[in-house]
């Protein structure tokens, strides 16, 4: 696990229509089904589900930035850090 | 030599088909940014999607599970989606060589079944041996939400049930303006014959247990892949009547150029042999002395 305090991860979220966000972050908190969950870089690998609710990011130049988002499923892996949400929309 | 009335009816005629290509390709032009826009925004999703499903199911070790299941492939079904206009070069005949081909390979180690998509492929496998278990023959590009839906259903239902044991498409993927991409892929099952293990062994955490989230993803595999090929379908078409058309226009002003020239030439040997008649009367005229 690293302990730098500039490292980053890579966030990516994406609904079916388009991709919403992709950038470098430096934390990030999801609404996980039970909460608001954070992640810092070094992460160990996780798989879940996301409730309704915000993403807030801070980004590298340490602005926090929202976005909000649908039920979707989160993935993070070696400080990446994909998002997808709004499937279940335009059906 | 052709009458200059003739030639002048023929440049006008050619003149009027280049207004028609014309238009049409303006029309195509349009249809092709909205088209091009849909698929270039959706395009993250279709691509990491499927991976993203494959290697999370790989992950948890369900390659036993639904969709993912490969089985001997003894039936299969086979999409083959084309336009239901015409008039955009050889994207549609492109595909269905190809797709026959394919079709003629499989045919010797499974039962195939086909189902046509656009009403140019309709046309064409109802005049061949296959068996088509459905077709969609009329407003693919109006109706696509729709149909989507029920050919996700209806793949979810027969492969579920075993009654199918893999389902391939056949379409003309989106690359670029000139030319279509003509892409073969296996829509299901999901599985990979090999497993792919992520290059860190480090376990992931699942929140909730894995089974519930690979189901919750699968749900929408078919969905949305059966969209994306549709969609690239829709966009390479719309780019090819293009790229048809403006090669047409092209064609049609060569040909009122090559035409106009033939008609000048025409009129100036007329002009000149009147001339050298009336020339050769007045000579006539002098030497009698009149």
């Amino acid at each position: 696990m690293t302990t730098d305090s500039k490292a980053r991860m890579h966030l990516r979220v994406i609904s079916p229509q388009k991709l919403l966000v992709e950038t470098d972050v430096l934390e990030v908190q999801v609404p996980g089904l039970e909460g608001y969950l954070g992640l810092w870089p070094g992460h160990r690998p996780l798989n879940a589900c996301l409730g309704r609710g915000e993403i807030i990011y801070k980004t590298v130049i340490g602005r926090e930035e929202r976005i909000s988002i649908g039920s979707g499923l989160l993935q993070v892996a070696n400080d990446k850090i994909l998002v997808f949400t709004d499937m279940e929309n335009d059906d | 030599m052709p009458a200059l009335i003739d030639l002048r009816r023929r440049i006008q005629s050619v003149r009027n088909s280049q207004q028609v290509t014309q238009a049409m390709k303006t029309v195509a032009t349009a249809r092709f940014k909205k088209a091009h826009r849909l698929v270039v925004e959706r395009r993250p999703f279709w691509h990491i999607f499927p991976d993203l499903a494959l290697a999370l199911s790989q992950a948890a070790g369900l390659g036993r599970q639904a969709f993912l299941e490969i089985r001997p492939e003894k039936k299969i079904e086979v999409i083959v989606i084309t336009s239901d206009k015409g008039l955009c070069g050889a994207f549609n005949s492109n595909l269905l060589a190809t797709a026959e081909a394919f079709l003629q390979q499989k045919k010797g180690e499974a039962a195939v079944a086909v189902i046509p998509v656009g009403r140019k492929a309709s046309a064409h496998f109802r005049r061949l041996k296959y068996p088509v278990v459905k077709a969609y023959a009329e407003g693919v590009d109006k109706r696509f939400e729709e149909i989507s839906r029920e050919l996700k259903q209806h793949l979810e239902y027969r492969f579920l049930f075993k009654q199918v044991d893999a389902v391939y498409v056949v379409y003309n993927e989106f690359r670029s303006i000139i030319a279509p991409r003509i892409t073969i892929t296996r829509l299901l099952p999901l599985g990979a014959e090999e497993t792919v293990l992520p290059p860190d062994h480090l376990q992931p955490d699942w929140e909730p247990e894995a089974s519930r989230i690979i189901d919750y993803l699968l749900r929408f595999y078919l969905k949305y892949q059966v969209q994306h090929y549709l969609l690239e379908s829709q966009a390479a078409e719309q780019a090819s009547r293009m790229m048809a058309m403006e090669n047409a226009t092209k064609n049609a002003e060569e040909l009122i150029s090559d035409l106009v020239l033939l008609l000048n030439k025409i009129r100036q040997a007329s002009i000149t042999r009147e001339l050298l008649e009336i020339q050769t009367a007045v000579e006539a005229l002098k030497q009698q002395g009149v």
